[in-house]
């Protein structure tokens, strides 16, 4: 029998359970289940799985703004359809109720979190930012007897970025250096 | 990575050293497993625990924490000692001819140290570590270790021609013709790195058994020696994370070249990086020493650009081109201001103090003291996955605020909370930023093997949650208007600075802007548009400018921006007509310029392959011109052509799959390839060969990756033929060859063992215990010793060494798995693995709740006695001792769904983080934290 890529991901799809399953081979209850599986109507994109760096490929499934289903996508020479125990878990990633959904706020002194809006946060951040530099900014220092130019903010430290995107990576550098950053730290130091 | 994950099938041997992939990498097994099946590769892992894959590796070993140096630098000497050598390789690809300055002495004349040690210090002075040079080229003088043709035609040039020994192996020229050299100075220095007997520094030092570190001897080096084997190592934080972690990589990195490992499918030096990004973080330079693609970050000393250039521009290899890839991120990152004056634009860019550490370390030692007064965290939690958690987290108490963005509330966003604390006495103001997950937004990621992959949004984040990108993108607009607005010091440098991405409806930047940024583009004439800005991409890197027209935020990944002739390249197989679609080469997963990823799969899965016929000796390629193939016979040295290969050939696919993702540089997928061929042009390894070149040696005729070299020069310099200068980085006049000696390193051009910081036995190679470079102790040691200071050497109130590691259910520092109940209930609580020798001693059962203590924190978990740990019998003031290792995991912390601890679901009232142990003292090239060995007590709490 020839499946198309259509009829393997209905075959191998719902979720964590039937995933592992397909992995092992074909199993007559999991085309019984064909009919029923709910990400029927799901549309599909790729992703790469978040954890290690391998860099495995996955299909996260949508149905209804919800991701669905997620599993290794075939087509990947690196991963050919494999995740590990944590791979086949970005589904808990993306469904979790105890993702944050809300800007918190922690008042000096305080004992717990009060939630914010991002038009409390940002410009609070930015005047915390504006503050702090302006504070710790050395735009010149004396270097062998001459006066040079060094426009560098002591007192801001930057640190992560090892799960961010590439994208994300360079606006984050560009971020910390444009504001004259020289403590920008991340997890590949540790 | 050198290589990347499937070229793993490629490999006939290989070392996992200090990682564990099995565990912390599983996908990658299969490609081991492919290897070990198609290859019958053998598996070794030498490791302080019995790990998952030690239990599927063919040979396994044990080694006490922190001795790699002493293992590695005897598998040179056995290498030496059995003449186990690539000669070919070694004299043409490394630096092992090349004459040292006698001046130059080692730790087997002084005693621990090389020369040029100032103690007051702590440093090293250069100036002996030098090569003997032509003082009219500046070149170094070099010799012939076996002889070699002499002709200064090709193809005679570097082809030996000497005798061979009962191995086929070339036999060296006498000590007397090569004294002098740096292989004669390497012989020297290993000698003392014994193998045989009790007595030896492997026995005694590492704690190995000398009949096991044979057989991994004559495994490892006995195979992969041989100019068609490659071994390959596999190393992660358990060779990293010490004060000589650098030299440890260093030491491998020297076997793999007198073994001719690197540079060829299946060989490498092969980093397995921990997050699914932190190649790219790494390569955008979210670290203090550089900037993005590894540029050395500009200091108080380099007063002006010119002065900045002349320090950081070498007189040789490919970074000449340093004054392109700087001109162009200057002006990517301020715009129209670089364009008009890069001397100005340089000195808007933030100049580091020289000498000053403002590394990981270095930076919480600043915290602690009050320096630092405002921190934001994008998903860093150093609460718990930082070194001296207790320290990090009480230098966190000094900040006037926090900014920390993640998924989830981790412990560094709840330090005012943790345990022991009260939060009424710390003043500082938090804010927490709720993020996007990687299915929440697009971008692309580079995998260890320097592959970058795009993911695609799947769905909106939940709740207020926004992409780091948005978060970055409105800040740094609302801190320019602030400056616009109200002025302020180094204002220029916030109000210039080029951020002008288009925003979307949610308010997210363009990232197919910024990542036209990245790629490089010819700045438009007149007022700046993107627009404009699409029509000039660069091809890539080789056509950035010095002057400021270009501007490129990151020169390796110069290239990943599809070329509009390549993407016509592809419409044209795919059918596909009309505008192409700008997209990134990162990007062909789930659709491509409009055709859906199924139908588009086939042509981005390709791979190049050939055949080899293995009686025959002779390698078959397609010739796409005449649509016959070429024939190359190792047996006749001759080239043909014929209309099919025999049925006898087997067709090799190398695995590069060039056209999915997109790996830097230029899609190189494995780097420094020159040295997959002989000087001559010919594969080593006919059956996983990625070039061949034609009999002149000035064209390929086999091409299965991208190649970092031109011809081989027929007559002329050898600083310019590719043969002689296979190292393309390497900033040294008239060596681009692979470094057996190198002057860049902190503590000496040898790898020297010393002990770690916190070590229970004196060095029994010299009377230097530490790394003589490294920072031993930072201020907050030495203002208070009693709470984050260092066990002495043997200290009997911690008599254990420990060791962290990682198991498969959890990541890092926890949060992105602790909060997930299908991996927190496979993997709930914390756990303390001892071996049965110390259980006994110490009368403890598996399930008991044992406390660990270091000088500087405690932490409990549940015993696991196993017989993957045991104690090592070592040498100690000339007579033998047992050393119990102890062993504990590192994800967990104070909050959570898991903590680690009994409780579920919020706050706990322990800290389980096993980092409260670690000591504050890191490597002296890095300032990576010694997290790997340190010294620790245990009890039994119940």
């Amino acid at each position: 029998m020839e499946l198309s890529r259509r009829s393997f991901l209905k075959l191998s799809g719902a979720g964590i359970g039937v995933t592992a399953l397909a992995h092992l081979g074909f199993t007559a209850s999991a085309y019984a289940a064909g009919d029923e599986l709910r990400i029927r109507e799901a549309k599909e994109s790729t992703t790469v799985c978040p954890y290690c760096s391998i860099g495995c490929s996955a299909i996260v499934s949508v149905q209804d703004g919800k991701v669905v289903g997620i599993e290794g996508l075939p087509d990947s020479p690196i991963n050919r359809a494999s995740l590990c125990s944590k791979g086949q878990s970005i589904f808990q990633v993306a469904n979790n109720e105890r993702r944050l959904t809300k800007v918190l706020y922690r008042a000096p002194g305080a004992t717990e979190w009060e939630e914010k809006t991002w038009e409390e946060a940002i410009p609070r951040i930015a005047r915390l930012i504006k503050d702090t530099r302006d504070a710790t900014f050395v735009e010149t220092e004396e270097v062998g007897g001459k006066q040079v130019t060094v426009n560098r903010c002591e007192g801001i430290a930057q640190l992560g970025g090892a799960a961010l995107d590439n994208e994300e990576c360079y606006l984050a550098v560009k971020f910390a250096r444009g504001l004259g950053l020289v403590y920008i730290e991340h997890q590949a130091r540790i | 990575m050198t290589n990347h994950w499937i070229d793993l099938k490629n490999a006939d041997v290989f070392m996992i050293c200090g990682a564990n992939p099995a565990e912390n990498h599983p996908v990658s097994w299969k490609w081991l497993e492919k290897a070990r099946e198609e290859r019958g590769a053998k598996i070794i892992a030498v490791d302080p625990r019995f790990t998952r894959s030690a239990a599927r590796a063919d040979l396994f070993s044990f080694i006490r924490p922190g001795t790699d140096i002493a293992f590695f630098n005897a598998l040179i000497k056995y290498a030496i000692d059995k003449n186990y050598i690539n000669w070919e390789y070694v004299q043409n690809y490394t630096n092992a001819p090349l004459l040292l300055n006698p001046q130059f002495k080692g730790p087997v004349e002084l005693d621990g140290y090389f020369s040029g040690y100032d103690k007051e210090k702590g440093k090293y002075d250069t100036k002996t570590w030098t090569y003997q040079t032509n003082p009219a080229t500046g070149e170094p003088l070099r010799v012939q270790l076996i002889p070699i043709a002499e002709d200064p035609d090709f193809p005679g040039r570097g082809v030996p021609i000497g005798p061979v020994d009962s191995n086929g192996n070339y036999i060296p020229n006498p000590d007397e013709a090569i004294a002098g050299t740096v292989f004669a100075k390497l012989k020297e220095h290993v000698s003392r790195y014994t193998y045989e007997g009790e007595n030896s520094v492997v026995a005694k030092v590492c704690g190995m058994d000398p009949a096991k570190f044979k057989e991994i001897a004559e495994t490892y080096v006995g195979i992969t020696h041989k100019r068609d084997k490659s071994g390959n190592l596999m190393y992660a934080m358990g060779l990293t994370q010490f004060t000589f972690g650098t030299e440890k990589i260093r030491a491998f990195a020297m076997l793999q070249l007198l073994l001719g490992n690197t540079g060829l499918p299946g060989g490498g030096i092969n980093a397995l990086r921990g997050e699914s990004n932190v190649q790219g973080s790494t390569d955008f330079a979210l670290l203090s020493h550089i900037i993005p693609a590894y540029i050395s970050v500009p200091n108080n000393e380099d007063v002006d650009y010119e002065t900045y250039l002349a320090r950081v521009t070498p007189k040789a290899g490919y970074w000449v081109n340093t004054p392109k890839f700087m001109a162009s991120l200057l002006t990517a990152w301020w715009g129209e201001y670089a364009v008009r004056d890069l001397g100005a634009a340089y000195q808007l860019h933030p100049k580091v103090k020289k000498g000053k550490n403002y590394t990981h370390i270095g930076l919480f030692e600043d915290m602690y003291q009050g320096i630092i007064k405002g921190m934001i965290a994008w998903g860093q939690n150093p609460v718990v996955g930082g070194a001296c958690a207790n320290l990090e987290a009480a230098a966190l108490d000094k900040l006037e605020w926090l900014v920390a963005v993640d998924l989830w509330e981790t412990e560094t966003m709840n330090f005012w909370r943790r345990p022991g604390v009260e939060p009424k006495d710390i003043k500082t103001e938090v804010w927490v930023l709720p993020a996007a997950s990687s299915v929440e937004k697009s971008g692309s990621v580079t995998n260890s093997g320097r592959v970058a992959q795009y993911r695609w949004k799947a769905v909106e984040p939940p709740g207020d949650a926004k992409s780091d990108a948005w978060m970055m993108h409105q800040i740094m607009k609302a801190v320019k208007e602030l400056y616009k607005a109200e002025g302020g010091k180094g204002k220029e440098c916030v109000t210039e600075l080029f951020w002008a991405y288009e925003e979307d409806e949610h308010g997210d930047p363009d990232l197919n802007q910024v990542l036209l940024e990245i790629h490089g583009f010819k700045w438009p004439e007149g007022e700046f548009s993107w627009d404009k800005a699409f029509e000039s991409p660069v091809l890539n890197f080789t056509k950035l400018a010095d002057d400021g027209s270009t501007a490129c935020g990151n020169w390796l990944y110069s290239g990943e921006w599809a070329s509009d002739a390549d993407i016509a390249a592809a419409a044209k197989i795919l059918g596909i007509s009309g505008v192409p679609e700008k997209i990134p080469r990162s990007g062909q997963a789930l659709e491509w310029n409009g055709i859906p990823f199924d139908k588009a799969k086939w042509h981005f899965q390709k791979t190049p392959t050939y055949w080899w016929d293995e009686t025959g000796k002779t390698l078959y390629f397609k010739n796409e011109a005449t649509g016959k193939f070429g024939t190359y016979s190792y047996a006749t040295n001759t080239y043909g052509e014929v209309s099919e290969p025999p049925a006898s050939a087997k067709q090799v696919n190398v695995g590069t799959y060039p056209l999915w993702g997109w790996a830097w540089p230029v899609n190189r997928r494995i780097i420094y390839n020159r040295c997959s061929m002989d000087y001559s042009g010919k594969p080593f390894a006919p059956d996983k060969a990625l070039f061949l070149f034609d009999a002149q040696g000035q064209n390929l005729l086999m091409k299965n990756d991208v190649n970092d070299f031109f011809a081989i020069n027929k007559k002329g310099s050898l600083a310019s033929d590719s043969g002689a200068s296979p190292y393309i980085m390497n900033r040294e006049v008239g060596a681009q060859v692979g470094r057996l000696f190198s002057n860049s390193m902190a503590e000496g051009p040898f790898p020297e063992h010393y002990e770690p910081r916190e070590s229970p036995v004196k060095n029994m190679l010299s009377s230097v215990q530490n790394n003589p470079a490294a920072v031993l102790e930072w201020p907050s040691a030495k203002n208070e010793p009693d709470r984050w200071g260092f066990a002495e050497v043997g200290d009997p109130k911690y008599p254990y060494v420990c060791t962290t590691y990682r198991v498969t259910e959890h990541w890092q520092a926890g949060q992105m798995t602790r909060n997930n109940s299908w991996l927190g209930e496979a993997m709930p609580e914390n756990f303390v693995e001892i071996s049965k020798e110390l259980a006994d001693e110490l009368g403890i059962k598996s399930g008991d709740l044992v406390e660990v203590e270091s000088k500087r924190g405690k932490v409990q978990g549940v015993a696991v006695v196993t017989v993957r740990l045991k104690p090592l019998e070592i040498g100690d003031n000339g007579s033998t001792r047992k050393v119990h290792i102890v062993g504990l995991p590192w994800h967990f912390g104070f909050i959570g769904l898991f903590t680690g601890g009994p409780e579920r679901n919020g706050m706990s009232k322990k800290n389980y983080a096993a980092n409260q142990l670690t000591p504050h003292v890191g490597d002296a090239n890095t300032t990576i934290p010694e997290s790997k060995a340190f010294l620790v007590n245990l009890r039994k709490v119940k």
